[in-house]
């Protein structure tokens, strides 16, 4: 995936992260919190996966 | 889980409002944040998709052992917004291949005139040498209704060089499918033209051409008239229109495809709530780390 497309992700994860905080709490300061924290461990879960398929593909 | 501090009204009526829209069903319960959070992130998410995707990825057609477009059962999930395509699905299927009964649209396109057949006689055989009309672009209306068995109609336009003309249809015209479909079109003047693709047919534009008579000429007409909204929003796509699709817009396309599957099925965790509310409790709980963190 070249690299512009690979930007369609960050909205992607965002509405995710606060849709499913938002079904799983009824306070609003907790679902935004938890959608940080989703939105956080999704996107570094992504960067190391991203990372670690870039440096496997190198030169290839 | 049902919170005892959420009133969630009449749930059931609350869950097929949040089917049919995202959103609504939270809004009747009077939870407007949530209401906001699913209608924005979810109704933006389905129609970023339907952008990207050039509004062709939200499809219904299920063929058995042909083709069938399960990512469809997910899409179908964010309620109305992908509705009309089973709709659409059943005015595809039901459509002839016959032509319009009537039609009355602006036409845009190219008229030629036969050459004269005198001239023709002197270069009977060579190609090369043989006289060919000037091509004149055309602007105007075409009409035509079936009368019997035959179609009579005329085409009001003004040349390129301001003449205004009255043609005569004088044989049945083709025409693509009033509905969406990826038709195989074989434009012949047009296709002098490298700007006039295929897909401009396909969609918003309906292909055209006649056969037709102004005084003593006879000549042929081909063209555009406009295609309707309701008739190729969310229209199956046949497998040369998926290629074509594939082909020009690549991994968007898919993205595309992805964002509306995702949004779908983000919307079934919307109707959950609506219908049972918060699944881990109100929220004003102690949090899990917070009360690790204290141990």
């Amino acid at each position: 995936m070249d690299a512009h497309n690979t930007w369609y992700i960050l909205p992607l994860v965002v509405v995710i992260s606060l849709v499913y905080s938002a079904s799983r709490y009824e306070l609003t300061s907790r679902i935004f919190s938890r959608a940080r924290r989703i939105f956080l461990t999704i996107m570094i879960f992504l960067g190391i996966l991203f990372v670690v398929l870039n440096t496997l593909s190198f030169r290839l | 889980m049902t919170s005892p501090q959420v009133d969630l009204k009449n749930r059931w009526l609350a869950a097929v409002l949040a089917f049919l829209i995202p959103g609504a069903g939270h809004l009747y319960q009077g939870r407007l944040v949530k209401a906001a959070i699913y209608s924005v992130g979810i109704i933006g998410l389905f129609v970023g998709g339907m952008v990207l995707g050039e509004w062709k990825v939200v499809y219904w057609r299920w063929e058995p052992g042909g083709h069938r477009s399960f990512g469809y059962l997910s899409q179908v999930l964010v309620g109305l917004p992908a509705l009309p395509a089973r709709w659409q699905a059943g005015r595809y299927l039901e459509q002839g291949r016959a032509i319009d009964e009537t039609l009355d649209a602006p036409f845009s396109g190219r008229l030629r005139y036969d050459p004269d057949p005198d001239q023709l006689t002197i270069h009977p055989v060579d190609p090369d040498t043989r006289p060919t009309s000037k091509i004149h672009e055309i602007t105007g209306t075409i009409h035509w209704q079936r009368e019997a068995a035959a179609v009579t109609g005329t085409l009001e336009g003004t040349l390129d060089d301001g003449q205004a003309v009255s043609l005569t249809l004088i044989r049945e015209p083709m025409a693509t499918r009033r509905v969406f479909v990826h038709d195989e079109i074989t434009p012949s003047i047009l296709r002098r033209d490298k700007e006039t693709s295929v897909r401009l047919f396909s969609s918003t534009a309906r292909y055209v051409r006649c056969d037709v008579q102004n005084g003593d000429r006879e000549g042929i007409v081909e063209g555009t008239v406009p295609r309707d909204f309701w008739n190729w929003f969310q229209v199956p796509l046949e497998e040369e229109a998926l290629q074509e699709l594939h082909g020009r817009l690549g991994r968007r396309f898919e993205l595309a495809q992805v964002f509306t599957w995702i949004a779908g099925l983000l919307n079934l965790l919307a109707i959950w709530d609506a219908l049972e509310g918060p699944a881990y409790g109100y929220g004003d709980e102690e949090d899990d780390s917070e009360q690790a963190a204290a141990d």
